[in-house]
């Protein structure tokens, strides 16, 4: 396999994967809204905070509204990671790739591509963003469902999902990240149920947490369990052990499992109920810098061969 | 609107299937009983399993427009073009005639130059082309061959002879197309294929691959081939992924090579690099090899032709092909017939004026109203003048051209093209013109099409075959009389 196609599938997996995230938690995010009791404001600013983007967010708006934040994550094209660009992105990608796909694959990422293109200036109105992102969401699934009883377990398949896997982890670290920080608020006091509820079900995770954890929801069993859970496919540690088992099934993948292993040492070593707000975000800062780094293994490994 | 096949007006161009109305020539034969006996409905009927199997099979062009790539479907028409097996034998073997003697030729222009020598072909012709490349001189390809794809349009003039008109010798492409048309029409017509003798086409990739695979230095492992395309915005990147993916080639750009210290040409893998023996190239010499050529492309590789110089990859075709792929050269393709193979030439040229020539210009110039005037080295019917079809000012402006630059501009007499009957968008049956492009290789041996890509000019009257401009495309189907 052509180091380039690699590439490509890889990054198609992990924009379509960061669309779908981005459409989840913005839709959640909306519903809390209106679960919170009078009085009491959910700070939309904090999504900006957890996607690390307070830089470029105040390059392009003035104001920290609902809307401002909205479009900066979903339609924004100034923006390379919103929700629009992703898709781009991954339109693109898919297109150059489309001789080792399924026909059907792109033609969903190529349908969601031009709806959102079509749709994404809706984002100010909350009942049509509800909607447009919930189409958005329904085509990621769609996708995946294809690749994962269409595809062969060849190396296209192993880079889509080593792809998705690693994003999704970051996506989960993120998300946790903005429950404990809401949570920060003084005027949330006693909302602590709701908001975790909430974002499980960003992450179709409630179900699960609750087969898994019988007691009250609260923040250090939602936190540990998003994080070292190793049998829900969203959970960090899945996705980390995942991404080693996968790697395996490729030529010199040694680094890239040890990277990975990495995570998992360093997520064994943690435990949400003997830390604070502030620690939980540091947690989460160094999780994503892992992170990083099996994508820069992976790059290395596989992508770059050495030359010279 | 229905559909009557004894109806059909041949009208006063050569027909491709009838003889005359309602007699059919003697290839068609069994094909127009066919056809005969189907009703309107069923014929739209299986114009529709035609649509269907375009859209299923993927196969589109593309328009560059507004910014952005459009796929299209490929416009395609059910009826298929018929050429008699015998009078096909003959011009393939004029095609591999062709071929041969144009790569005789090439050979010899980057060597001893005896055609030059001997006077049958004037030196200036070649030292004025663009397409002559220095960085060439002294190198012969394996098996002498450069032109190892050769796309070669044929006509068919009112007398109804077969007529080259011209030699794609740089990336000719529509080979894909050629193949995919047969797919359709097998799912369209499949009771004609149990009944007629059809020649396959389908083996054209085996052969492309086997002559590949013929032009691979030495080595002791299989060799890698690879097809080298500019990238997904080129319109005939549906055909480069396609025939990548029938050979079992790796498709590449140029960024994934990389040419080593070693000059040996590698491909960047998952599992790190692997040596390139042959690289089949759909991008034009220009771009080839920024150390050598142009600087600015980003489409190549650097260093490429140093690794070709030393041997250590096969290119196809071979950079400075293009050389022979000039208008003006065209002219003499039947002396270099001659002069290399001692053979009279199987398939006449169409009759050729060259402006560099003083009596021929005059003629030319004389006579700019009924003739065809290309530039020597422009391909897709850019630049051209249709005497006939012409305004006066068009007119002369193309004098003022030939004057300034005689060597570049050739004229030919408009030719009378041959027509075929046609579905047209009325639902009925009418005669389109049509010309034909066979693929003919050559490695280690020759080989040709069985028949080619038939282009066809869809709009009542038009002369043009270009998919981009309303021109669409037909199964050619070879047929032999006697086993019919």
């Amino acid at each position: 396999m052509l180091s380039r196609v690699a590439n490509r599938v890889y990054w198609l997996a992990r924009y379509m994967e960061r669309a779908e995230d981005m459409a989840k938690l913005a839709n959640v995010y909306a519903n809390l809204m209106l679960d919170m009791p009078k009085g009491t404001d959910i700070v939309w600013y904090n999504l900006i905070t957890i996607m690390d983007a307070e830089e470029s967010f105040a390059d392009l708006y003035e104001d920290r509204s609902e809307t401002s934040v909205m479009s900066y994550l979903i339609s924004d094209d100034r923006n390379p990671c919103s929700l629009f660009c992703s898709l781009a992105f991954a339109r693109e990608n898919a297109r150059t790739s489309r001789d080792i796909l399924p026909s059907e694959a792109w033609e969903v990422v190529n349908e969601l591509y031009l709806l959102a293109k079509k749709e994404k200036d809706c984002v100010a109105t909350r009942s049509k963003r509800y909607q447009f992102l919930t189409q958005i969401i329904k085509g990621g699934q769609r996708l995946e469902g294809m690749l994962v009883s269409g595809l062969s377990r060849n190396s296209t398949y192993n880079f889509l999902q080593i792809g998705r896997l690693l994003e999704r982890a970051d996506t989960t670290t993120r998300i946790l990240d903005a429950g404990s920080l809401l949570l920060r608020s003084s005027k949330l006091k006693g909302t602590e149920g709701i908001v975790w509820m909430n974002l499980l079900k960003a992450m179709n995770a409630y179900q699960m947490y609750r087969q898994s954890m019988r007691r009250k929801v609260a923040s250090a069993d939602v936190i540990d369990f998003l994080l070292k859970d190793a049998m829900f496919p969203r959970a960090v540690a899945y996705c980390t052990q995942s991404i080693a088992i996968l790697g395996e099934r490729l030529p010199n993948s040694a680094p890239v499992a040890e990277k990975a292993k990495a995570v998992n040492c360093l997520l064994e070593g943690f435990s949400a109920k003997q830390a604070d707000v502030k620690d939980i975000h540091d947690f989460m800062d160094r999780t994503q810098i892992a992170l990083y780094e099996i994508d820069a293994a992976i790059a290395d490994a596989w992508f770059n061969a050495a030359i010279g | 609107m229905s559909i009557n096949w004894n109806e059909y007006e041949p009208g006063r161009f050569y027909d491709e299937l009838f003889q005359s109305k309602g007699v059919p020539r003697e290839a068609s034969r069994d094909v127009f009983r066919h056809l005969q006996n189907l009703s309107t409905q069923d014929i739209y009927r299986r114009k529709k399993t035609a649509d269907a199997a375009i859209v299923e099979l993927g196969i589109t062009f593309t328009v560059y427009s507004d910014g952005t790539n459009i796929d299209r479907a490929w416009p395609f028409d059910i009826i298929p073009r018929v050429i008699c097996g015998i009078e096909w034998k003959r011009a393939e073997e004029g095609l591999k005639q062709r071929l041969k003697a144009l790569n005789m030729f090439i050979n010899d222009l980057y060597n001893s130059q005896e055609i030059i020598k001997s006077g049958v072909v004037p030196a200036d012709v070649i030292l004025t082309s663009k397409n002559f490349r220095k960085e060439c001189i002294g190198m012969t390809p394996a098996h002498g061959a450069w032109a190892n794809i050769c796309g070669s349009d044929i006509v068919r003039d009112g007398d109804g002879t077969l007529y080259v008109l011209e030699d794609n010798l740089r990336v000719p492409s529509g080979v894909s197309y050629m193949l995919e048309n047969r797919k359709i029409t097998k799912r369209v017509f499949p009771e004609l294929f149990k009944d007629i003798n059809i020649i396959p086409v389908d083996d054209y990739p085996a052969k492309l691959f086997d002559m590949l695979t013929s032009i691979a230095p030495v080595c002791d492992r299989e060799p890698e081939i690879v097809v080298l395309t500019p990238g997904i915005f080129n319109s005939a990147y549906f055909e480069h992924a396609f025939l990548a993916q029938q050979m079992g080639a790796e498709l590449v750009e140029g960024a994934d090579l990389f040419v080593d210290t070693d000059d040996k040409v590698y491909m960047k893998t998952i599992y790190g690099l692997t040596q390139v023996d042959v690289i089949y190239r759909r991008i034009d010499d220009d771009f080839l090899d920024p150390e050598v050529f142009r600087a600015d492309s980003a489409l190549g590789v650097p260093g490429l032709m140093r690794a070709w110089k030393k041997g250590n990859v096969a290119i196809a075709n071979a950079p400075g092909t293009g050389v022979a792929d000039d208008k003006v050269v065209y002219a003499y393709v039947p002396q270099m017939i001659e002069f290399y193979l001692g053979e009279k030439p199987l398939i006449p040229n169409v009759e050729t004026f060259l402006c560099r020539d003083d009596d021929q210009r005059l003629y030319v110039l004389d006579n700019l109203e009924k003739l065809v005037v290309k530039p020597a080295n422009e391909s897709g019917g850019y630049g051209m003048l249709v005497g006939p079809h012409s305004t006066e000012e068009q007119i002369e402006q193309f004098r003022y051209l030939i004057n300034e630059n005689p060597r570049n501009y050739i004229a030919q007499p408009t030719l009378s093209l041959s027509v075929t009957p046609t579905l047209t968008d009325k639902g009925t049956l009418a005669g389109r013109h049509v010309d034909l492009r066979p693929f003919i290789l050559q490695g280690e041996s020759s080989y040709c099409t069985a028949g080619g890509l038939t282009r066809v000019a869809l709009r009542e009257g038009s002369l043009v075959v270009n998919s981009s401009q309303g021109g669409g495309s037909k199964d050619t189907w070879v047929i032999d009389p006697e086993e019919a």
